[in-house]
């Protein structure tokens, strides 16, 4: 069994969770939200674009599984006050009493006391148990470590985008720090792409970027986002083939480097 | 804040309120199955 086949601890919630996670955005279905199940993937991202077979596959595994899922409530919602009834359309659609960790997506701009003092009454209320929060500004989440409220950092890290080994991962404690979780591991797809390739280099596959994001020793899981049952599988091999070599690394950081140069349409929203 | 900064700014809330609305409402609803049946087709 390779280092990455093995479930980690999620930082300071001590919550085991597999090195690869599912992000429901791209349409995976329930099929192959089951398969990799049974491979012992149990990090369930039910994010901000939701398609129903991760949310049939969450309902099914949860009916008799309950301890062995993560599942992962994404809140985009701003007003404090429709914070509660998101959290609980999410829970009621996913049939499930408690998330494990309520995610504030994508916050650029810190969370009002307000939002803060109200998702506090929903841990206090057992609507979930830990607490994370993502950002595209990442020199922010220095400030979320020190405000000390958050368990879970949901990062933005790949061969491409490697500013978090500056500006997030050296200000992690190294006991009891958040889990870290990436995402966006194939920046969009852009390190799958032969033409956005170097001359004369063929591009990494899927599970190659979620390997360089797992052999950092500050990520806890990566968050792979397949849209059929081949990826799926595809995803997978990453598990068994485990952290990359130092020159396999260098060769993503190379492939990396050459497609950061590269505008990506999703870059304009980040 | 710059012309485009600010645009890129008004784009990401507009993503951001969306997702908050399909939240709220519940969207996608995912339907029910029936007892013993098995996933969906390819």
């Amino acid at each position: 069994m390779s280092d990455l086949a093995q479930q980690v601890s999620l930082g300071r919630t001590g919550i085991k969770v597999s090195r690869l996670g599912i992000g429901s955005a791209y349409g995976v279905s329930e099929r192959a939200c089951r398969m990799a199940f049974d491979e012992g993937v149990n990090y369930f991202f039910w994010g901000s674009v939701r398609t129903p077979g991760m949310g049939q596959a969450i309902r099914e595994i949860a009916r008799s599984q309950r301890d062995e899922l993560v599942v992962v409530l994404e809140c985009y919602v701003r007003q404090a006050a429709w914070i509660p009834r998101s959290v609980e359309v999410g829970l009621r659609n996913l049939k499930i009493e408690q998330a494990d960790v309520l995610l504030l997506g994508w916050y650029d701009r810190p969370p009002s006391p307000k939002i803060l003092s109200v998702v506090e009454r929903l841990k206090e209320q057992g609507r979930f148990r830990c607490l994370g929060i993502s950002t595209h500004q990442r020199p922010l989440f220095q400030k979320y470590l020190h405000d000390g409220n958050y368990d879970v950092f949901h990062v933005r890290y790949n061969a491409a985008h490697r500013g978090a080994e500056q500006e997030v991962f050296p200000a992690l404690p190294e006991n009891g720090g958040p889990g870290i979780v990436s995402f966006t591991n194939t920046r969009w797809g852009d390190l799958l792409d032969p033409k956005k390739m170097p001359s004369g280099m063929s591009p990494p596959t899927a599970p190659d970027c979620y390997r360089f994001v797992l052999s950092h020793p500050a990520v806890h899981v990566a968050v792979c986002g397949p849209k059929n049952d081949d990826e799926m599988a595809a995803g997978l091999t990453a598990l068994k083939a485990g952290p990359m070599g130092e020159e396999e690394l260098a060769r993503m950081r190379l492939i990396g480097d050459h497609v950061h140069g590269i505008k990506s349409a999703m870059s304009f929203l980040t | 804040m710059g012309l485009s900064a600010r645009f890129k700014d008004l784009v990401r809330r507009m993503a951001v309120n969306l997702f908050g609305i399909f939240e709220l409402l519940g969207l996608p609803r995912i339907p029910e199955k029936r007892e013993g049946e098995g996933g969906e087709k390819r």
